[in-house]
């Protein structure tokens, strides 16, 4: 009996093992994601490519991102010009830009570093496998493959002019890639590819202007142009041949403007810069896509500490604010510095609509909402949609006036583009022949300061002018020297480049020597 | 069965729970035995510190604010001109829910078949489900922008597991001992989770009630995971004449998260142990009743990681605005590493156990050292990548320490007894190697204002990082203060300003002048309980220790540092005056006249305790009560569980709090660090035990 037994339990437990073994022998390791493909899974119809480059418009946003408390990643652009102060002292790497004390560790300078370089390599993703994509249609292949060569030259661009001799990498990566752990390559042959991405998005079919806040061609002329202006400059120094390349390529989009003046243009009024409706079109060529239903605008660090000037009540921070020195500077009667109607408010209303109030101060309102925050009377809709200004047809006008003056002194067009921006300013402007090469040049210089400031580019026009605006003369000092009002400092001449974030460098032992002063 | 409904310290809080759980054995044949159990556990709680906003709030409301104006609305400092744009912790606590609800359903079925005289199989399958809704909701007063917020959530992690072994055990002649296990087993999760919020409504009515009510259609979404493992071990304990024991072990464990050549690593253990007192020289000692020394040396895995670390994988959460409308968008996300493999803890252990004076007195002492290598990080790599780090098998820690218990029975009188409890710890922790020379922040947090922690090649895990306060600045240094580039918005540094050590002297307060300034292990921790027995009396006195132990008092920050914003605690009484210049708290100034806050040495407390944790006295009916009422135990007793406590500075607080992952940090490196936690309350406690 007890035999027995044990033999038909021995039959249940062989059954059993068996079972057991064929549930395991097979693939019950093997893994698949089920919520996230794979590069090989992908890539492989045209609706891939759209989803494609989506990805890289939507890196564009990590110059909105955190950068510590009451601070934004953007901000490392204003803070070492000496045009802005903070009127919070809450976070160190922000007061330490300010004080032109940063260095590799400084987290905005670190993020920035990342947020480029993840762009390219979206980019390049893009660049690499859209291509092989087939049946594909030719001319949207050609458009995608223009918008991402567009953006990993314009991320280029603004790395370059950042930190000198940068790695260069153009295709995807893995961790088993060549140049996985990359050396600094040289600022010319940076420029020779981000000319060629644009050269060749300039034929990529785009239309002139796109609404829909999509790369568009004014918008690569316009790039084009800018970077043959800072090639002219410093550090590369190309002088004439690339004044001229910059103010013809500039000019094309003038010539196309004055053709098509309800398509690109000035703005009447300078509130339409900073408008919702507006938004990608006209003087707007190309801009940082914002909108709640992804991400609402990220210029919040303008607002005065905890002042309401919003539907938000006391919510700012006020951690750039401009000097009392720059926002002074302006001529007297210029438009732009006149409360709310250009580009500084010194009162509003209080959360937004309600009785008007003094700030004390002026502020920046050329990224103010009035359609969300709230305006006389009208309460705001809350959603602050507004994008973020990248080119602006005011910039073409200048980068063409500037560059036609070096080339042969000014001529009358050159004239015409410098006078549109201070007509609209209410400025009069001295007659053509009053100028020399010399007094026009510095007159395009503080206009540029005046038209584009707190828009980004005030920093890169000091590093490849190696000059900077001073207030008090309203003439220009030389970059190494000159003192920023913001923080009483002296820029030097390790700052005309940023350090390598040392992080970097600790993780890739290729990525030397640090640049000089770090 | 159980059921259980407690209301929380702060209002409006409540954790509610009922359980029931069913168990079934039977002896089907002589050599069939089977059985199972069967639990649900059903959990609804409301939380209020999700985040810090209540409990920090508390300490920033304006004290001269009333709760509630006369027509109604709550009263925010942010009505305050000038002051920080926060609502007030009531207002929070009424306007904002936050909703866990849990249901657990666990089983269990095994089945034992006697295969042989001493051997036999059991086999045992489990399931455990859980699902967790996560709901939420602000008023319109509170979610200002959106006017009115919910969002609901829930997932469900499936959970079943298949074990199947043989056991033998033997002995011969009384001699030899053997008992030995063989086994396979078989694990899988599956976890589903879909989320869906909304925003802009007409009314606070529905709560996350009716998203569908909402003028926005916010966000949707949802994700799968699986991972398994299966393992295959076995185990071998020998004793001979019950003095000499052996143990060995191994198991084959395989998971799905590593790499396609590397899921399956072997583990092996080993431990010896020799009784002492077995032997004929102290058999019958009248000192020693008890003496064994024993060792161990084995090997365990991690593979604590999320599914899928080793795939080369794309997101699809892009997002991107084209004409005004979402476009979503694909792109790369996480670099492939086909070698990812098991991480590795080798432990050696030696032990000493000592039973004196018929084991009355118990002592135990251990030593360990444990070393983790092929540690699973997120190891950075260079960003030019456009990835910026990669799950790799990257560095190493050790931790070496050691236990030591010490239980008597002081006196064992019948009218009278004694117990002593007493237990010490120390463990000494210290990373060997990382990734690259780069040290790891963003770990621990909150991070809010500068990296709280840091994890750096020889130094504990999650060590506090910051700069040194000196003082505040003199009158009489006030022309070497303005020497320094300003670190307070463009202002001259002044007397009152916090002054803080300049390391590279420079003249500037930079990165390079921060240092590790602390940690949050203790040096030595542990326990002493004392149990008195007088006649039916008894009397527990249970007190817990720690020494050494640094905390981060972020409090601070907001609270001492930053002024004049909001509330502020007391301490800021002692701020900087030009007739109170030897202090460590900064000048009281107008915010935008720049005050300054880093994490610094001044946050960095000395977090030693001595808490009270329980005090207990109990009354037991004797013999002939309890015949009078008809019962065979009563016993009655009051407690006081954590009825004191001492620290060094009551600033701090309670020092022992749950870390908080605030500011995108991982709590699992941010011991000691003090962010406005619930509290711990002190709960009295009395009650009675029958039996029947």
């Amino acid at each position: 009996m007890k035999i027995k037994n044990i033999s038909s339990a021995a039959k249940r437990f062989w059954l059993l093992l068996f079972v057991v073994v064929q549930m395991g022998c097979t693939e019950f390791l093997t893994e698949v994601a089920p919520s996230a493909l794979t590069p090989e899974s992908f890539y492989t119809i045209p609706d891939h490519a759209e989803a494609a480059i989506a990805s890289v418009y939507a890196d564009l946003r990590f110059m909105g991102n955190g950068a510590g408390i009451f601070s934004a990643n953007w901000q490392l652009l204003e803070a070492m010009t000496g045009t802005s102060t903070t009127e919070t002292a809450q976070n160190s790497d922000l007061n330490n830009l300010y004080g032109l004390v940063h260095d590799g560790n400084t987290i905005h300078i670190r993020n920035y570093y990342i947020g480029l370089y993840r762009v390219i390599a979206q980019a390049n993703q893009v660049i690499d496998k859209v291509p092989a994509i087939t049946p594909m249609d030719a001319a949207q292949k050609k458009r995608i493959l223009g918008e991402a060569q567009f953006l990993r030259a314009s991320a280029y661009f603004t790395a370059v002019q950042l930190w000198g001799d940068i790695p260069l990498i153009s295709k995807p990566q893995t961790a088993s890639s060549e140049d996985f752990n990359p050396s600094r390559a040289s600022v010319e042959s940076v420029y020779k590819l981000i000319v060629d991405d644009l050269v060749s998005a300039e034929a990529a079919g785009l239309p002139w202007m796109d609404a829909s806040g999509r790369v568009n061609t004014a918008a690569i002329k316009a790039q084009l142009a800018k970077v043959y202006l800072t090639m002219a400059g410093f550090p590369l120094k190309k002088g004439a041949s690339h004044f001229k390349l910059a103010a013809d390529k500039a000019f094309e989009v003038i010539t196309y403007a004055n053709s098509n003046p309800n398509v690109i243009n000035l703005f009447t009024n300078y509130y339409d810069t900073h408008r919702e409706s507006t938004e990608n079109r006209i003087e707007n060529l190309f801009m940082l896509q914002y909108n709640n239903v992804v991400a609402g605008n990220p210029m919040g660090n303008f607002f005065p500490n905890f002042k309401p000037v919003t539907f938000n009540g006391p919510g700012g921070t006020g951690s750039s604010v401009p000097t009392l020195a720059f926002y002074n500077s302006y001529e007297a009667g210029d438009l732009r510095a006149k409360n709310q109607d250009g580009y500084f408010y010194t009162s509003y209303f209080t959360n937004g609509n309600g009785a008007p109030f003094e700030l004390g101060a002026p502020y920046v309102f050329k990224h103010f909402n009035q359609t969300s925050n709230g305006s006389f009377g009208v309460a705001g809709t809350r959603n602050d949609n507004l994008n973020v200004k990248q080119i602006r047809y005011a910039e073409v006008l200048l980068t063409y006036a500037e560059a036609q003056n070096e080339v042969g002194g000014p001529t009358q067009a050159a004239y015409d583009a410098l006078k549109r921006i201070r007509d609209r300013a209410q400025l009069t402007t001295p007659a053509l022949g009053t100028f020399n090469a010399n007094s026009f040049r510095e007159l395009v210089w503080k206009e540029r300061w005046h038209e584009l400031c707190y828009e980004q580019i005030t920093w890169f026009d000091m590093v490849r002018l190696r000059k900077a605006f001073n207030e008090n003369t309203k003439g220009f000092d030389e970059f190494v020297g000159h003192t920023n009002l913001s923080s009483n400092q002296k820029l030097q001449q390790k700052h005309l480049l940023l350090p390598l974030p040392i992080p970097e460098m600790q993780n890739n032992p290729n990525l030397k020597p640090q640049n000089p002063g770090y | 069965m159980g059921y259980r409904d407690d209301q929380g310290l702060i209002k409006t809080t409540y954790m509610k729970r009922y359980s029931g759980r069913f168990t079934i054995d039977d002896q089907i044949k002589p050599w069939l035995k089977v059985g199972g159990t069967l639990s649900y556990n059903n959990q609804a709680e409301r939380l209020s510190d999700v985040n810090d906003a209540v409990s920090r709030q508390i300490v920033e409301d304006f004290p001269f604010l009333p709760v509630k104006y006369e027509d109604g609305t709550y009263a925010n400092n942010r009505d305050f001109p000038f002051a920080e744009g926060t609502f007030s912790s009531v207002h929070r606590l009424y306007g904002r829910q936050f909703i866990l609800n849990t249901q657990t359903t666990l089983g269990s079925f095994y089945a034992n078949i006697k295969l042989a005289e001493g051997l036999e199989f059991r086999s045992v399958a489990g399931v455990n489900i859980q699902t967790q809704e996560n709901n939420q909701s602000q008023t319109r007063t509170l979610a200002i922008a959106n006017r009115g917020e919910a969002s609901v959530s829930n997932r469900k992690e499936t959970f079943w597991s298949l074990e199947n072994y043989l056991t033998y055990n033997k002995s011969i002649n009384k001699i030899h001992n053997i008992n030995a296990l063989l086994g396979v087993s078989w694990q899988q999760t599956d976890i589903f989770g879909i989320s869906g919020n909304s925003r802009t409504f007409a009314t606070d009515y529905f709560g996350f009630n009716n998203l569908g009510a909402a003028g926005v259609i916010g966000g949707v979404s949802s994700d799968g995971a699986q991972f398994s493992f299966n393992s295959y071990f076995g185990r071998v304990n020998y004793s001979l004449k019950n003095k000499y024991l052996v143990t060995v072990t191994g198991r084959s464990d395989g998971s799905s998260k590593f790499g396609e050549n590397e899921k399956f690593a072997f583990f092996p253990s080993g431990a010896l142990a020799w009784r002492v007192s077995e032997e004929d020289f102290l058999k019958g000692n009248s000192v020693i009743s008890n003496l064994k020394l024993r060792t161990s040396y084995g090997l365990t895995g991690n593979s604590e990681i999320p599914a899928y670390s080793s795939l080369s994988l794309l997101s699809s959460n892009y997002a991107t605005i084209i004409g005004d409308a979402r476009v979503s968008g694909t792109g790369i996300s996480r670099l492939a590493n086909p070698n990812l493999q098991w991480e590795k803890t080798a432990q050696t252990d030696i032990g000493v156990e000592l039973g004196l004076f018929n084991n009355r007195l118990n002592v135990e002492l251990d030593y360990y050292y444990r070393l983790t290598t092929d540690m699973l990080l997120d190891a950075p790599v260079p960003s030019t990548s456009g990835y910026t780090t990669i799950r790799r098998n990257v560095g190493s820690m050790e931790n070496q320490g050691i236990e030591f218990t010490l239980n008597a029975t002081i006196v064992d009188k019948e009218k009278f007894q004694w117990t002593s409890f007493f237990n010490i710890s120390a463990n000494k922790n210290k990373v060997l190697t990382l990734a690259t020379p780069s040290d790891i922040f963003n770990v621990g947090g909150p991070n809010f204002t500068n990296p709280t922690n840091i994890i750096r090649i020889g130094e504990p895990v999650g060590s506090f990082w910051g700069l040194t306060r000196l003082g505040i600045w003199s009158e009489a240094e006030r022309a070497e203060a303005a020497k320094f580039t300003s670190y307070r918005n463009g202002l001259t540094i002044l007397p009152g300003d916090i002054k803080y050590k300049d390391v590279n002297g420079d003249f500037a307060i930079t990165d390079a002048d921060r240092s590790i300034i602390g940690n949050g292990n203790p040096d030595f921790w542990g326990t002493l309980s004392n149990t008195f027995k007088i006649g039916n009396f008894d009397l527990t006195l249970d007190l817990q220790y720690s020494y050494g132990n640094e905390v981060m008092l972020m409090n601070l920050h907001p609270s001492e540092d930053r002024q004049a914003l909001a509330n502020s605690y007391s301490s800021v009484l002692n701020a900087w005056t030009p007739t109170n210049q030897n202090t460590m708290i900064a000048e009281v100034r107008d915010t935008r006249a720049g005050y300054v806050t880093n994490v610094d040495t001044w946050w960095i407390k000395d977090g030693s305790f001595l808490r009270g944790r329980n005090l207990l006295l109990g009354y037991s009916f004797n013999a002939e009560t309890l015949s009078k009422l008809r019962l065979s135990k009563l016993r009655v007793y009051a407690s006081a569980q954590n009825f004191f406590l001492i620290v060094s500075d009551k600033i701090i607080g309670d020092p022992e709090v749950t870390p908080t992952n605030q500011g995108g940090g991982n709590s699992a490196f941010s011991q000691g660090m003090i962010w406005h936690n619930y509290p711990k309350p002190t709960i009295l406690l009395i009650g009675a035990q029958v039996a029947f």
